[in-house]
């Protein structure tokens, strides 16, 4: 089925037609959730209401406008992961007055081990789990600018700040990610080990 | 941060790690997922279908004037509707301590209702009191005219009815309710008294007796 076609068929309501487009972009779309959110629970949660709001959106879609479809799919599926989490900003506010109770023997010094990190040759899964362990914004900025190639005033203008902020939050967040790295790839050459 | 960090990660090996990835199907997503679209469409009314997008490109400024026009008309009005222009305050009593005797006045005052049957009463007694005078003329004795005139007349069924009478209302009405003049002061010449010189000098004229010494 024609891409044009099938498009048609989904606002038609067409289970056939919708059942192909989901296992043509689901996956997809489920992973840029992933790096998008804190955790695995919260990437399903946004990837089913994300995906769901693609489709009310697929109306809008103009097959003579200059983004394609994959494109089309993805910008909106963004758009609404940066509402989503746009929207939830309270729970961070709250969630920053609790104070995690850690154990006071455990470093966080990188350079104790004499073992060294290469933090360029790093897994799917340390990485994905170094974004998400980045703060919020952080965490945004660093998927618009870095992996989904957003300029920064586009970036800006989706997440209501100035590129001069957003140029800064960039920063701090490549600072964090290799430090996230770091840390992760310890522990897994820790895991291993045992 | 630390001055001495070195951003060692390579984005485009992670770019290209993140964009080429993408997450194993399962059936059970779809059905999760067709639950969750069945449920939003029965839940969500899309009124974008119904009603057009109305876009008006009007510039900030326009708008913050035109609120702030509508805001000083508003306020200006709400004033309007506090302050009564058309009340006198010379008119009434100001002063709330200080009773208004005027209202008073108006409330002792009894109210009549000028009726039909009111004007009929009026006019019936006006009739029996010209046919009492006009009986009281034929008397001769001037002691009975007197008491006539002085004592009530009683208004009864008996009294005769005026178109048998010959004087006229009207010289009767003359008689009842004439002006009564008012009494002209008369020009009375004071009168004239002596002018009396008074005596300074009471012993004048008189001779003093000379002392027997």
């Amino acid at each position: 089925m024609f891409q044009a076609d099938l498009i048609a068929s989904c606002i038609k309501n067409n289970k056939v037609a919708k059942k192909q487009f989901f296992e043509t972009y689901f996956g997809k779309m489920s992973f840029i959730a992933l790096r998008y959110s804190k955790n695995s629970a919260q990437s399903d949660h946004i990837a089913m209401q994300g995906f769901a709001h693609v489709f009310l959106k697929l109306n809008q879609f103009k097959s003579q406008s200059s983004l394609t479809i994959n494109e089309f799919v993805k910008h909106e599926f963004i758009s609404f992961i940066v509402n989503y989490i746009k929207e939830i900003r309270s729970e961070y506010y709250v969630a920053s007055t609790v104070k995690a109770i850690d154990d006071p023997d455990k470093t966080y010094d990188l350079f104790l081990d004499s073992k060294f990190i290469d933090v360029k040759n790093v897994s799917k899964d340390v990485l994905i789990k170094s974004i998400q362990a980045l703060l919020p914004s952080q965490r945004l900025t660093f998927n618009m600018v870095v992996i989904d190639n957003y300029s920064l005033t586009q970036t800006s203008e989706f997440l209501d700040t100035n590129e001069q902020g957003i140029k800064s939050t960039l920063e701090k967040a490549r600072f964090n990610l290799q430090k996230n790295i770091e840390t992760n790839l310890k522990l897994s050459n820790y895991e291993s080990a045992v | 941060m630390s001055r001495q960090f070195n951003y060692e990660l390579d984005e485009n090996q992670i770019k290209s790690l993140m964009q080429n990835s993408e997450l194993e199907l399962n059936e059970s997503l779809w059905e999760k997922f067709e639950h969750i679209t069945n449920t939003r469409r029965n839940t969500h009314l899309n009124f974008s279908k119904y009603f057009q997008k109305i876009d008006l490109n009007i510039n900030k400024t326009i708008v913050l004037f035109l609120a702030f026009i509508a805001l000083i008309s508003g306020f200006s009005s709400m004033l309007f509707t506090l302050v009564d222009f058309k009340k006198t305050s010379n008119n009434g009593n100001n002063d709330p301590l200080m009773a208004d005797f005027r209202e008073i006045e108006k409330q002792r005052e009894p109210i009549y209702e000028e009726t039909e049957s009111t004007k009929k009463t009026i006019k019936s007694v006006t009739k029996a009191k010209v046919t009492v005078i006009i009986d009281s003329v034929n008397l001769k004795d001037e002691s009975q005219k007197l008491d006539t005139l002085t004592s009530t007349p009683d208004i009864t069924p008996t009294v005769q009815p005026i178109e048998d009478k010959v004087i006229k209302d009207d010289m009767i009405k003359e008689t009842i309710s004439k002006p009564s003049k008012k009494r002209r002061k008369a020009n009375i010449k004071s009168e004239e008294l002596p002018i009396i010189k008074t005596v300074t000098n009471l012993n004048e004229g008189l001779i003093e007796p000379e002392l027997d010494l």
